[in-house]
């Protein structure tokens, strides 16, 4: 559970650098895990794993990897309450404000321990409906550019396209303006 | 110490083709092989646009050339089309729009031919990339694979995953590119479930092809995907959420992704 949090750390530092923010947290991770959509827990449960969709008759269960897997798995209990030191600073989430975009609205969670962030949710998506529900459930690696260049990875090509959509970092700076980064 | 590629960018089809060559063969061999399949390119931009009046694409489409009397590269195009149609269940269709287009494969069968020219002169290791859809032959020096980035669809800056990939294509079909330009043959709308569609296959053609027609199926994209022997892939939705086969999770970069053995069968 430690290390899954400290890569979720590091990863929104990684993103809130993309964004032109200074980040306090450690730079040695270099991605960060979305939430389940739909969530209302800011903090990565059971030892990194990406749990299932809750909606109800999609059988999500069997699909796909949890990429928070790269972490451990966890001995110690995931409720961080019980099992962080008592010396830890309480979590607060704050939320970015709902941008409409090409799917739909996104709205994006900041969980700050402190002032480190310790995960990015997206609990609100206009665009999440029931044809998508399948494969809604596993959050997508974000690898940081640089954090991978300063691994010495080089690539021979990137494959993709460059447009990308702003809505989702527009409502991630507003929720870290409303946190006070 | 190896010597870096040979590079040479060339605007075509609308985007730009790239090369990057790894040989020690000669400036003049290097630079014939490289004009023969800049040529090729250009040939086919003449050929296969739709937005050119003139282009033997559109000639076919109005009626004015039949089938019979096409070129042999524009009935070859034609057999793809009505193969690729049946491989992907209707999903790939070169008359979504109304009209004969079939832009979804001449770039990546084209950036194939082109690759073969350079194989054809000698030069086995290089990577051509017609905009970010890219084939791979023989590999970098000293290294076992080609270290390919799929860019990903929300983050400016940042990938979906590293991939190591031996000889073969990596094509990435999105919304978030042109906006919804791939349109659901069966609803006449622009698809727009997935925000990106990556699939890696023995060949730009078909990588291309079929990951322009998932893109398409929407939800139903990762059942399909993992029924295709021979291909990995990876979807990912506007919320930043996917799906990827396990021999996609295979081909990750150490240190990069998920690692081996993560992925499973979507849900049936």
């Amino acid at each position: 559970m430690r290390r899954a949090l400290i890569a979720t750390m590091g990863t929104a530092a990684g993103l809130v650098a993309l964004l032109g923010y200074k980040s306090s947290g450690p730079a040695t991770a270099h991605r960060v895990v979305l939430g389940p959509v739909g969530t209302t827990s800011p903090v990565p449960a059971q030892g990194g794993q990406a749990g299932p969709a809750t909606s109800g008759s999609a059988p999500t269960a069997k699909a796909g990897p949890a990429p928070t897997r790269s972490a451990p798995a966890a001995s110690a209990p995931a409720a961080a309450g019980t099992s962080a030191p008592t010396t830890t600073p309480a979590r607060r989430s704050f939320v970015g404000q709902l941008v409409q975009y090409f799917y739909g609205d996104i709205q994006v969670e900041v969980t700050m321990q402190g002032s480190r962030i310790v995960s990015i949710t997206v609990p609100q998506n206009g665009a999440a409906d029931a044809r998508s529900q399948m494969i809604n459930s596993y959050a997508v690696p974000i690898l940081e550019q640089e954090a991978l260049a300063a691994q010495g990875l080089n690539f021979n090509a990137v494959t993709g396209a460059t447009f990308t959509s702003d809505a989702f970092a527009q409502s991630l700076q507003s929720a870290l303006q409303a946190a006070g980064k | 110490m190896n010597p870096g590629p040979v590079v040479h960018q060339e605007a075509v089809m609308g985007t730009v083709v790239s090369f990057a060559v790894y040989t020690r063969a000669p400036a003049l061999a290097i630079e014939a092989a490289l004009r023969e399949a800049v040529e090729w390119l250009h040939w086919v931009d003449e050929t296969f646009s739709p937005y050119k009046a003139a282009s033997e694409v559109n000639r076919f489409d109005r009626g004015e050339l039949s089938a019979g009397d096409c070129s042999p590269e524009l009935a070859h195009v034609l057999a793809l089309c009505s193969r690729l149609s049946r491989a992907t269940g209707g999903y790939f269709d070169a008359w979504a729009s109304g009209r004969f287009d079939p832009s979804g494969v001449v770039k990546g069968w084209s950036v194939d031919r082109a690759s073969d020219i350079l194989v054809d002169h000698g030069l086995a290791d290089h990577v051509v990339d017609g905009g970010g859809d890219i084939r791979l032959r023989g590999a970098p020096p000293g290294q076992p694979c080609w270290t390919v980035a799929v860019r990903h669809p929300h983050a400016r800056q940042a990938y979906s995953a590293v991939l190591c990939v031996p000889e073969g294509a990596v094509a990435t079909s999105g919304t978030y590119e042109r906006g919804q330009h791939v349109l659901d043959p069966f609803t006449g709308q622009p698809a727009a479930d997935l925000a990106a569609v990556t699939v890696v296959g023995p060949d730009l053609t078909s990588a291309d092809a079929y990951a322009t027609a998932a893109l398409a199926m929407g939800a139903k994209a990762p059942a399909w995907l993992a029924g295709l022997a021979g291909y990995e892939s990876q979807v990912v939705t506007p919320e930043g959420r996917g799906w990827w086969t396990p021999g996609f999770a295979r081909l990750q970069a150490p240190g990069t992704g998920a690692g081996p053995g993560t992925g499973a069968a979507p849900a049936a």
